[in-house]
């Protein structure tokens, strides 16, 4: 324990410790900052995410038929007092626009006037009325076509499979009230924050054997009483310092998520034909979210090995960076979209997600016990 | 020139150099294949060019209609053959096409698909005069300040910009400089594809190759320990400026290899013969409802050449960018890490800084926001976009970095070495 | 007591070691060979960092590699190049190795404290290694090879950058450590082991070519070694007919030191050989070699 103490110290030398500060700050300004800051995005995004979080007040987490009608109802409400608006506006209704119908149907494209008009309560006075109203369409919308998930959730051209078709079933019957707003802003949000640890732990982790070869002190410590035990140690250490990084950024970012007041929406059900996904399993938000942060864990210590045995073989920094290039782009393109993004989505079959983190598995400790083992017989000669 | 040669050695002696150009290229052509698609659609321009030239007027256009009736005709005696039906436009048929392309053999609707793209080529040139008439500058104005939240000192600047390119507007369509036939904009978004997709993604390889052989090469003797012995022989810190000089012939070579490669294969794939000439400002380049105006008169061949020296130039600054970091910090992990900070930062920079400052403007002038949008270069598209933006950067920066480089070698010649 | 049975290193068809024999118990051994003869090779065997293509080294009767940590807790070794962390200070330095060698904490801290001392570093314990001279690196490399105060001491090169008085300190120390501990110093200074070695290993040619004592080592050569002085004119005929060892200017004569297996002459003064002699006259090939290179 003392000498991965040591060699924890090794690693998080002050000057790597303000670099790593100074990357995430960046990386949080450039990619994270904007979901945080503008959540929900815009409108009718924002009302829409009032809205769903109405409902759940309303209707609980599920709504029934006879609860859509009611909803349905509070639309028409709110449609009338749309049209009273129009009607006591004399420009409108002399432009023609005297009813609701009348102004969401209107051709913006032809007549200037119109389009002034219109802009002027959507876009200049920006009229809650208007802009609820319009969320309020798109959410019946997707209740009313909720067929429509069968299209949706088709994995290129692949036919359906019995097991898709019922889980898309039992999602249409279930009746489940979800945020698309908030489910979206999360995905964008821990993707992002997925790609920040990735690099994090590439950037802490690079150097670890690496500057003990540059430095000579390998022969030291090989012929000391811990002798190749220490690569062992190393490994250790590298995964400790990974999980402590994966933790102290996971801990922050959902300090700054709580921002996002999304509480309402935790125990909600993520399949939902308002959030257009289905999922493989009966996930609310908040185990969704505890899935993601434990996959990304898994990653988090594969990639760590990885790169701690690439620090190992490399001859020089160039290679490790250079080596570690092609890693990254394959974890930020396809990994991270398919192993932590979206998990459990039934575009994918069933069993890929539990595969693939088997496979992860076995490709970290594969290399985790080949490395030790290959390092014990290893000849040290420079 | 000895010496030069060691160092060159150094930059391309790891075997992560030709792996990462391999896998770089690799990824280049994969997507120049993944657009492969289209090529044959594109040839029908080529065609059109070769039959008519790419200068419209009412002579060319009359032509035009003339090909297109009698291509119609041949369509519909094609349809008349197979289905017994005819159109009155070739795009009709493409809204029944998933239930007739079975029936019909390759080349037969290959007949129909050419017809529709001269289809596309007539009606959209009816369409040129109304869509340049309709272009409202002061719109755009007031979108960018409104989308871009600017106010007093910047509003100001960005309605005089928009004035400006109001005049370049109107200069070009007084030249005619719009009509010109190109690959349909709208429909292949080929200009995105090249200096958006392809470049910017070159951009990035490139980039990353240059720091890492950089920082690898200037550090060189401090990682491996050879510092003392080279640094005090006869040729001693002028090995720095000899490294200098290597790195950027490095860079060039990379250079070479990534753009010559993937733009080989790029013109090989899709033919471009008979359309160097062709303005970058032509309305079919458009792909957007605002089109691509181009501040000068360039023709494709230049415009691509301008995009290319543009492009090297700023690989050589990020060059001599990360040569100067890599003189003060002497280890190249680290020097790779302050390349990217200084990355980060300055594309952060304009971001961060109230909206009505002019700030916001002058903090772009840097390769790392220059590299962003190559398919914007010498074109006015918003207001960070102005009229020789890439030639100022260019100027200011090679100050910047010359001054920066006599300051690193005169620091390295004092320093103590140990 | 640790003994090297039948031990031969091969890197591919390269072979660096053949069919080494040696023992060794209590008291200091010089491993004397010029560089490239192997004798990094075999530092690195017994201090388990390459491992002998065939044969084996047992301590006590037990192969190294077998007793692992038991063997390298015993092990103090001051490697050729010496490693070090450029911003730590000598006392951070030592205390992790110290955790590396499984020490208590307690005790790295008492031992340290001590060895600082002795090798005169007390002042700079807590001063960043960057600005340190060679010499001050070197005795920080000797500090942490007793550190554990080994049973098994070995040190490759340990004399390099030590001014002549650190040295004679040094050697005193050694010689001390030696009476109860194998102490091997591989030099080819050969007057860094002269005074102290209880005995010489000699490698050539990839194999042991002498081991024994100083005396037993010159008496190979006895009967040999003359001293004369002649004028400078003939000096260079005298060369050709004798092994110069070393020449040196007295009297406006070139006095000369030489082995000769001819009939000495009446000038000739038989001298008695010492361990630089053999060293010159074993490896005169080699030695010749590399001056004309």
């Amino acid at each position: 324990m003392r000498i991965i103490l040591y060699e924890l110290k090794k690693l998080f030398q002050l000057k790597m410790v303000c670099l790593l500060f100074i990357i995430s700050f960046i990386f949080y300004r450039h990619f994270i900052h904007f979901d945080l800051e503008h959540f929900p995005n815009g409108r009718p995004a924002l009302d829409s995410y009032h809205i769903s979080m109405e409902m759940i007040e309303q209707y609980g987490y599920q709504m029934n038929q006879e609860e859509f009608e009611h909803f349905k109802k509070v639309y028409e409400k709110e449609r009338a007092a749309a049209d009273a608006y129009l009607q006591a506006r004399q420009e409108y209704v002399d432009a023609g626009l005297d009813t609701y119908e009348k102004f969401r149907t209107a051709d913006i494209e032809k007549k200037q006037e119109i389009r002034k008009l219109t802009n002027q309560i959507m876009f200049v006075d920006e009229v809650d009325l208007f802009w609820e109203l319009q969320a309020r369409e798109h959410l019946i919308e997707y209740y009313e076509y909720r067929n429509f998930l069968y299209s949706n959730m088709k994995f290129g051209d692949l036919p359906l499979t019995a097991e898709q078709k019922e889980r898309i079933k039992d999602t249409i019957a279930s009746g489940n009230i979800m945020s698309a707003e908030v489910f979206e802003n999360y995905n964008s949000l821990i993707r992002h924050v997925a790609i920040l640890i990735v690099i994090s732990i590439m950037f802490m982790i690079s150097p670890i054997f690496l500057q003990d070869r540059w430095n000579h002190v390998v022969f030291l410590q090989y012929s000391n009483k811990t002798g190749r035990k220490i690569f062992n140690l190393k490994l250790q250490t590298a995964l400790i310092a990974a999980g402590f990084i994966t933790t102290v950024q996971l801990g922050l970012f959902f300090i700054l998520y709580r921002g996002n007041k999304v509480g309402m929406f935790l125990n909600a059900n993520i399949n939902s034909v308002f959030t257009h996904e289905v999922f493989w399993f009966e996930l609310t938000f908040l185990q969704y979210i505890l899935l993601t942060i434990v996959s990304i864990y898994i990653l988090v210590f594969t990639l760590t090995i990885i790169v701690a045995v690439l620090s190992n073989r490399a001859p020089n920094y160039i290679s490790v960076v250079g080596l570690q290039v092609p890693l990254a782009i394959l974890l930020f393109v396809v990994v991270i979209d398919y192993l932590v993004v979206r998990i459990t989505n039934i575009r994918l079959p069933i069993y890929f997600l539990p595969s693939a983190y088997v496979l992860l598995i076995l490709i970290g400790s594969f290399l985790y016990f080949w490395s030790v083992k290959r390092e014990k017989k290893v000849d040290l000669l420079h | 020139m000895n010496v030069l040669r060691f160092e060159l050695k150094k930059a391309f002696q790891s075997p992560v150099v030709s792996i990462l150009i391999m896998l770089f290229l690799f990824f280049n052509f994969w997507l120049i294949y993944k657009h492969a698609g289209i090529r044959e659609e594109l040839k029908v321009t080529n065609q059109l060019v070769e039959r008519f030239g790419y200068k419209i007027d009412s002579e060319m256009s009359a032509k035009l209609q003339d090909y297109y009736q009698s291509k119609l005709q041949k369509m519909n005696k094609l349809t008349n053959e197979k289905f017994g039906k005819t159109y009155e436009r070739a795009g009709d048929f493409f809204a029944e096409y998933e239930h007739r392309n079975k029936e019909l053999s390759e080349e037969e609707l290959h007949v129909i698909t050419e017809t529709a793209i001269v289809e596309s080529y007539y009606e959209l040139i009816q369409k040129i005069d109304q869509t340049y008439r309709h272009l409202d500058l002061s719109q755009n104005a007031k979108m960018d300040i409104k989308g871009y939240g600017l106010s007093g000192k910047t509003a100001e600047v960005t309605r005089e910009y928009y004035i400006k390119l109001k005049n370049r507007l109107d200069e070009l369509i007084e030249a005619g400089e719009h009509k010109n036939l190109f690959f349909i904009g709208y429909v292949y978004h080929m200009h995105s594809f090249l200096f958006k997709d392809l470049m910017r993604q070159m951009i990035f390889e490139v980039m990353i190759l240059v720091v890492l052989i950089t920082g690898h090469v200037t550090t060189y003797e401090f990682q491996n320990q050879t510092c003392l012995t080279v640094y005090a022989s006869k040729r001693g810190r002028k090995l720095m400026l000899d490294k200098l000089v290597a790195n950027l012939f490095a860079s060039l070579c990379i250079c070479a290899v990534i753009l010559g490669a993937t733009l080989l294969v790029y013109f090989l794939v899709f033919d471009y013969s008979g359309l160097w000439g062709i303005p970058i400002s032509s309305f079919f380049n458009s792909e957007f409802s605002f089109p691509y105006i181009s501040w000068w008169k360039l023709p494709f061949g230049i415009y691509l050449s301008c995009v290319l020296v543009v492009f090297i130039i700023c690989q050589l600054f990020f060059t001599v960018i990360t040569y100067s970091i890599a003189v003060w910090i002497k280890n190249n992990y680290l020097v790779y890490a302050v390349f990217a900070i200084l990355f980060g930062f300055c594309v952060l920079i304009p971001g961060i800084i109230p909206k009505n400052l002019t700030a916001i403007f002058w903090t772009r002038y840097t390769p790392f926001s220059l590299i962003l949008n190559p398919h914007l270069w010498f074109i006015g598209w918003n207001v960070f976009t102005p009229k020789k933006y890439e030639w100022t950067t260019t100027v200011i920066w090679t100050c910047l970095l010359a001054i920066a480089t006599v300051v690193t070698f005169l620091k390295f010649n004092k320093e103590q070495i140990d | 007591m640790l003994v090297v049975n039948h031990v031969s290193k091969s890197y591919g068809k390269f072979e660096a070691l053949k069919d080494i024999n040696l023992e060794f118990s209590n008291g200091v051994y010089g491993l004397l060979a010029p560089n490239g003869a192997g004798k990094t090779t075999l530092i690195k065997m017994l201090t388990t960092l390459i491992f002998p293509s065939s044969g084996e080294i047992l301590y006590n009767g037990t192969n190294i590699a077998r007793l692992g940590e038991k063997y390298r807790e015993l092990l103090g070794y001051l490697p050729q190049d010496f490693g070090y962390y450029k911003n730590y200070s000598p006392r951070q330095f030592l205390s992790y190795l110290g955790a590396l060698k499984g020490m208590d904490k307690k005790v790295v801290n008492k031992r340290m404290d001590e060895l600082l001392k002795l090798v005169a570093l007390e002042d700079v314990a807590t001063k960043k290694m960057k600005k340190f001279s060679g010499g001050m690196i070197q005795r920080v490399g000797i500090a942490q090879a007793m550190l554990n105060d080994p049973k098994i001491l070995i040190l490759d090169e340990p004399t390099a950058g030590l001014d002549p008085k650190e040295r004679v300190r040094f050697r005193n120390l050694l010689s001390e450590l030696a009476r109860d501990r194998i102490v091997i110093l591989s030099t080819h200074i050969v007057s860094d082991v002269e005074s102290i070695a209880n005995e010489i290993i000699m490698i050539k040619d990839k194999q042991v070519l002498y081991k024994g004592s100083i005396d037993e080592i010159c008496k190979k050569i006895a009967g040999m070694v003359y001293e004369t002085s002649i004028p400078y004119e003939q000096a260079n005929m005298f060369k050709k007919e004798v092994f110069s060892l070393s020449e040196k200017q007295e009297d406006g004569l070139l006095k000369i030191r030489f082995i000769s297996k001819k009939t000495p002459e009446p000038t000739w003064t038989a001298v008695k050989p010492n361990l630089e002699d053999v060293f010159l006259y074993v490896y005169r090939d080699d030695i010749q070699e590399s001056g004309a290179s």
